[in-house]
C-alpha cells in the first residue's frame, strides 16, 4: 500500500504529460534535439545475387504516427529527403496514422504519394489496425498505387532477374501467417519481408528471406543512458536489440521509425530513413 | 478512500515529478553527443574550397577530407588549363605534331565532354579557346590608347571563318587503344576548365561515401554537391547570394536563393558585366561555338542537377542558348531544373526552394 501511495506521483505525471502533447510545437520545440532525422544506410550482402539487381536501393519507412506528434512540416520532410535519395524501391511498415483520425485522409494521401520504379510496398500495423482506420487505409493505398501486402507477396522481375517482396500481417492486432507470405518465395533470387512486429520472426520456421525490414518498437523512444530504453514492447528485439541482426544469413533490421507515440519525446533514438543497398559481394 | 485534500497533493506531487523528467530528459539531451561537423579548407585549382562533413568519429571524418581534398589536387594536375604540366596543356602544346598519351581518367573525361557536346548540338565546345582569343584580344578595355591599334574593329567574316576551322569537338582525334588524344591542326585548343571543377566535386563527394562519409557538402566557389542530410536532420540549406548586391544601383529582378538539397548538385554561371569593348561598341563575351559570335546570353543561370559535372555543362550551355532550348535540353537530364536572370524559373526548380 505505501509502495503504491509513493508510486502514485510518477503514475499520476504520465498524465501530465499527456497534457503536454496536446501541445505538440512546444514539445517537439522542448525536446527537438532528440528528434533529428538520420538516414541508415546499410550495406545487404547477398550470395548469388543477380547483376541486375545488384546495388538495388530500398528505402525503408516505418511508424509514422503522422497525426500524433509529427507536424505537417516534418513529413513533408521526411517524403522529400526519401524522393532525393533515389530509392529504387520504398518498403513501408506500418503505424501510419495512430490514435488521432483529425489528419486522416490528408496523411494517409502524402504518405501514399510516395513513388519508385519498383514500386511501394506496405504492410499493417497494430495502430493501422485500429478502427476506424484498417479498410480505410488498404484503400486509399492500393488507389494511390502502394501495394498492400498482406501475408502476400509480389515478384518483380528486372531484366531476368527476380526480387520477391513478402509482407505478413501485424503480430498483435491482426493475423500473420508468413506460410502465406512466403508461398513460392524461394523461386526469387532476392527475398525481403516487411513485418511491423519483430515478434512474428519467432515463427520464421524454414523460411529464409535475405532482408527483413521491420518497425513497431521506436527504439525504445527514450533510451536512457546506463539504463537504457523502458521498453521495446516486443521480446523478440528483447533479445537482439534494436538495429541490424542476422540471423542465419538473414538480415533482420528493427528500424527507430520516425514517429512517437505515447510520449512526445524522443531520447538518444533519433528517427531514422532506412536505405539498404543490395550487394553481391561476400563479406 | 482519497479525499479531495490528498488527491490534491498527488497531483502536486505529480507535477512536480513531470517537471524533475522534463529536466532530466533535456539534460540528458543537451549532454548527449552523438554526431559532429567538420570542416576543411583548402586553395585547389585556383579557388578556395570547402568541405563541410558530419559523422561520429572526428579522426574518419577529417581523413575523408584530406583524401578528397587529394583527389580533387589530382584532377586539377590532370586537367588544369593554367598549369604548365597537365595533360591538357601537353596536349595543346602538341597540337599539329603528335597525339599525346593521357590518363586513363583525362581520356575518359574528354570521351564525355564529347558526347555532352554531342547532346547538345555543339553549343559546349571544349576547343571553343581560339574564338575567345580572337574577340578578347581586340578588346580596348584596360588598354592605354597606345596599346591601342589604329582601325580597331570586331574580327571580319573571313577571320572568323578561318578561325572557326580550328574549332569543333568533331576534330578531336582519340585512340582508346593507345589512349592518346590528337588535336591535328596547329592552333586548336581543348579546354576542361566548364567542367573539370564539377567533375571534381562530384569525385570528392564519391571519396567521401568511400570513407564512410554520407552526409556532406563539397562547395567549390559556387559548383557544389550537396550529399545526404545536415547534423540538424535537414537537407543542406545553400544561399544563393545576389550577383548585384554590390551595385545596388542595378535594379534587377533577382532575389537571393535560399536552397534545400539532398543528394542534389548546384551551379551557377554568370555573365555579370563582363563585355568586350572593340571601337567603343560593346560584344558580350560570351559565344556561340558554332557561328564564332557574340550571343546574347542570359545574365545568370543556376541549374540543380543529380551530378555537379552535369550541373556545369547544363549551365554553361543553357547561358549560351538561352531559356527556350534550354527547357528542350533538360529533357535529357532527369532531375534537372534550373533558374535563370532575366527571371525564369523551369518546372521543378521550386521545389528546392525554400517554402514560404
Ligand atoms: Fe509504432
Amino acid at each position: 500500500m505505501a509502495i503504491k501511495k509513493l508510486l502514485q506521483p510518477f503514475i499520476e505525471s504520465y498524465r501530465v504529460f499527456v497534457w503536454c502533447s496536446r501541445f505538440p510545437g512546444f514539445t517537439r520545440w522542448l525536446f527537438a534535439r532528440g528528434n533529428r532525422l538520420q538516414i541508415s544506410r546499410h550495406q545487404v550482402h547477398i550470395p548469388k545475387l543477380p547483376p541486375a539487381l545488384q546495388g538495388l536501393r530500398v528505402l525503408h519507412l516505418t511508424d509514422f504516427h503522422a497525426a500524433d506528434f509529427m507536424e505537417e512540416r516534418r513529413l513533408e520532410e521526411i517524403l522529400r529527403i526519401s524522393q532525393s535519395l533515389k530509392p529504387d524501391l520504398i518498403a513501408l511498415t506500418g503505424d501510419y496514422i495512430g490514435y488521432t483520425p483529425k489528419y486522416y485522409a490528408d496523411r494517409i494521401r502524402r504518405i501514399a504519394s510516395l513513388k519508385a520504379p519498383l514500386g511501394v510496398f506496405a504492410v499493417l500495423g497494430n495502430h493501422d489496425r485500429w478502427q476506424p482506420f484498417h479498410n480505410r487505409i488498404v484503400q486509399d493505398f492500393e488507389a494511390a498505387g502502394v501495394t498492400v501486402l498482406q501475408n502476400a507477396n509480389r515478384f518483380i522481375e528486372r531484366s531476368g532477374a527476380r526480387l520477391c517482396m513478402m509482407g505478413v500481417d501485424d503480430h498483435e492486432e491482426g493475423q500473420p501467417n508468413l506460410d502465406a507470405a512466403a508461398h513460392g518465395s524461394h523461386q526469387a533470387h532476392a527475398r525481403i519481408l516487411l513485418a511491423h512486429n519483430p515478434d512474428t520472426l519467432f515463427s520464421l520456421n524454414g523460411h529464409a528471406p535475405h532482408l527483413v525490414l521491420t518497425g513497431h518498437t521506436h527504439g525504445g523512444q527514450i533510451n536512457f543512458p546506463v539504463f537504457g530504453p523502458l521498453t521495446y514492447f516486443c521480446k523478440y528485439v528483447d533479445q537482439t536489440g534494436p538495429g541490424l541482426s542476422r540471423s542465419n544469413g538473414t538480415y533482420i533490421y528493427n528500424s527507430r521509425g520516425l514517429g512517437m507515440s505515447m510520449l512526445p519525446v524522443r531520447i538518444r533514438c533519433r528517427p531514422e530513413i532506412g536505405l539498404f543497398t543490395l550487394d553481391r559481394k561476400a563479406e | 478512500m482519497t479525499t479531495p485534500n490528498s488527491r490534491n497533493q498527488t497531483l502536486r506531487s505529480a507535477i512536480v515529478v513531470s517537471i524533475a523528467l522534463v529536466l532530466i530528459f533535456l539534460v540528458v539531451l543537451l549532454v548527449w553527443q552523438d554526431s559532429l561537423t567538420l570542416e576543411g579548407e583548402a586553395r585547389i585549382m585556383g579557388i578556395s574550397i570547402h568541405i563541410t562533413a558530419t559523422g561520429t568519429n572526428r579522426d574518419k571524418i577529417n581523413e575523408a577530407i584530406n583524401v578528397a581534398f587529394d583527389r580533387m589536387r589530382q584532377i586539377d594536375q590532370r586537367m588544369s588549363d593554367y598549369r604548365e604540366d597537365s595533360e591538357i596543356s601537353k596536349i595543346k602544346r602538341a597540337a599539329g605534331k603528335a597525339p599525346v598519351a593521357v590518363s586513363h581518367e583525362t581520356f575518359a573525361m574528354i570521351q564525355k565532354a564529347i558526347e555532352y557536346s554531342k547532346q547538345t548540338d555543339g553549343a559546349f565546345d571544349m576547343t571553343v579557346r581560339p574564338l575567345v582569343a580572337l574577340w578578347r584580344d581586340r578588346t580596348e578595355e584596360g588598354k592605354s590608347p597606345a596599346q591601342i591599334p589604329p582601325n580597331n574593329a570586331p574580327p571580319s567574316e573571313q577571320e572568323i571563318l578561318a578561325t572557326l576551322r580550328l574549332v569543333g569537338y568533331d576534330k578531336i582525334v582519340l585512340d582508346p587503344a593507345g589512349q592518346t588524344v590528337w588535336l591535328p591542326e596547329r592552333g586548336m585548343s581543348i579546354d576542361l576548365g566548364a567542367i573539370a571543377k564539377g567533375y571534381a566535386v562530384d569525385e570528392a563527394i564519391r571519396v567521401l561515401r568511400a570513407h564512410g562519409v554520407e552526409n556532406s557538402l563539397v562547395n567549390a566557389g559556387g559548383d557544389l554537391y550537396a550529399a545526404g542530410i545536415n547534423e540538424d536532420g535537414k537537407p543542406w540549406t545553400v544561399l544563393l547570394r545576389d550577383p548585384y548586391e554590390k551595385d545596388r544601383s542595378k535594379i534587377r529582378v533577382w532575389k537571393d536563393l535560399k536552397l534545400h538539397l539532398t543528394d542534389k548538385a548546384v551551379t551557377t554561371s554568370g555573365n555579370y558585366e563582363r563585355y568586350i569593348l572593340i571601337g567603343g561598341q560593346r560584344f558580350n563575351h560570351i559565344l556561340d561555338p558554332r557561328t564564332g559570335r557574340p550571343v546574347k546570353a542570359l545574365d545568370s543561370v543556376t541549374v540543380v542537377a543529380g551530378s555537379c559535372l552535369e550541373a556545369d555543362v547544363l549551365s554553361t550551355v543553357i547561358t549560351v542558348v538561352g531559356v527556350q532550348s534550354g527547357l528542350e535540353l533538360l529533357k535529357q537530364f532527369e532531375g534537372a531544373s534550373f533558374y535563370a536572370i532575366p527571371e525564369f524559373q523551369s518546372p521543378g526548380f521550386d521545389r528546392h526552394l525554400e517554402e514560404p
